[in-house]
């Protein structure tokens, strides 16, 4: 009774998985080009650059390497050879606890994505955007996008008031790790600057809600958009100010 | 399979991906392109000479000395203060360099104006001196920052002798913030010469 139960699941549910990305993609044809984010590029760049966002990649590496992964795929953040190794079973886990030392160290994800090279052709564009400016005369333009350049590991976050706190002793210097091993590796990585880690990603951990934002990531929705609408960047800063309400309650 | 087999099947794995991951961990770019090193206006010697001037004390550069036979102009030594996230976003100089915690900045810039006689063009030449005091090396933390302090004055300094001074690379932001100071000036003046040309004289009845 459960096999059959089972077999039927896999019959029809799995391919509905890969196929429902796809018929969703179809009705997404929106152009969208945002010129105030430096780091948002337009679908004609990233065509030309042949990244080509939203559809089975990202759902794909949404659902089987990390929540996190599927979404920045749309950024044009390229995926590590580890990251993938990390969907491998059994062996996968201890890649996972390899990832995690680097969270653990206190490595952060933009010199990683820089050392690994997987931000290499986004930061060729946004370096193209800077000698542009400068050739057309625009310095102060170029003078901005030189300072607030996202591949700027002290760029993260750009406010300085949201930085996450010292969490070198105690229970707390292992928050990132585990978060990145139980999560994603680029949670832990991302939280080591400052980003904070949305409620879908806690969910994640029991597998199947991965599901939610390996769909987003199908139907191309950047990771970078989403930590605008959710205000990720600012977590700590938010933090603050409720543990500044809390300690006020307490004493009024 | 047997568990044996899996167990060293996943233990290969496992030390292959740790080397794999280790020997990838070496390649550090640089977050933004090489700076300007040059640039030609199209405004003849002298215009370009005091608007440079004006730049660069618009930019909070105060003495600036000049050595006019050799066209060149040199700012003084600005100081930065707080640790190495300040120092970057100051707005004064930033520094392309990982992995090193400086505890103070300097800055300094060298400008070289070549008149091109022929077109009645003038060529600039920016070279950018920084400087950063090394408090801590190798700290690839980087948190937490502290909050931003103020400049160090003469007397803090002697008081530090603690860390080493250490030439940096630019990473151009100094160069474009003078040059668009510059075109901001020259473009003005362009702009007051031709509306003055322009209006029409008062002053003869």
């Amino acid at each position: 009774m459960i096999k059959n139960v089972l077999r039927t699941l896999i019959r029809w549910l799995l391919p509905a998985l890969f196929i429902l990305p796809q018929l969703v993609m179809a009705g997404n044809d929106d152009p969208q080009c945002e010129s105030e984010v430096p780091l948002t590029f337009t679908k004609q760049e990233m065509a030309e650059a042949g990244f080509e966002p939203g559809g089975f990649t990202p759902f794909f590496l949404g659902m089987i390497v990390g929540p996190r992964i599927g979404l920045e795929w749309n950024d044009g953040r390229n995926v590590r050879t580890l990251e993938v190794l990390r969907a491998l079973p059994y062996a996968g886990n201890l890649v996972g606890l390899f990832l995690c030392v680097e969270a653990l160290s206190g490595y952060r994800m933009t010199s990683v994505a820089g050392e690994t090279g997987i931000d290499d052709w986004r930061r060729e564009i946004y370096f193209k955007r800077i000698h542009k400016a400068e050739q057309t005369g625009d310095f102060a333009q170029a003078a901005h996008l030189r300072e607030c350049s996202p591949f700027d590991t002290y760029n993260h976050p750009a406010n300085r008031q949201a930085v996450k706190p010292d969490e070198s002793t105690g229970l707390a210097k292992w928050r990132s790790g585990i978060s990145g091993f139980l999560i994603d590796n680029r949670v832990g990585l991302e939280r080591e600057e400052s980003r904070g880690i949305r409620t879908v990603e806690y969910w994640s951990i029991l597998w199947l809600p991965r599901i939610f934002p390996a769909i987003d990531a199908a139907q191309g929705e950047t990771m970078s958009d989403i930590v605008r609408k959710e205000h990720l960047d600012t977590e700590w800063l938010k933090n603050d100010a409720d543990n500044k309400n809390t300690q006020q309650g307490v004493t009024q | 399979m047997k568990p044996r087999f899996l167990g060293r099947m996943t233990l290969i794995l496992g030390l292959c991906s740790g080397v794999l991951g280790c020997t990838s961990l070496v390649h550090i770019p640089n977050p933004v392109p090489p700076p300007l090193t040059g640039r030609t206006v199209a405004a003849p010697l002298p215009t370009v000479w005091s608007a440079s001037i004006g730049a660069l004390q618009g930019m909070g550069f105060q003495n600036v000395a000049a050595d006019e036979h050799q066209g060149v102009l040199v700012t003084e030594v600005k100081p930065l203060a707080g640790n190495t996230a300040h120092n970057r976003n100051s707005g004064i100089a930033r520094f392309a360099v990982e992995r090193d915690i400086y505890s103070e900045g300097q800055s300094r810039l060298h400008i070289t104006l070549l008149a091109l006689e022929e077109s009645g063009q003038t060529e600039i030449r920016i070279a950018p001196e920084l400087k950063g005091k090394v408090e801590k090396r190798g700290d690839i933390k980087y948190a937490p920052f502290k909050p931003a302090t103020e400049e160090v004055s003469d007397s803090d300094n002697e008081n530090q002798a603690i860390g080493v001074w250490e030439t940096l690379s630019s990473n151009g932001v100094l160069e474009d913030r003078f040059l668009a100071a510059l075109m901001d000036l020259l473009h003005s003046d362009n702009a007051a010469r031709q509306s003055g040309d322009l209006l029409p004289d008062h002053s003869t009845p």
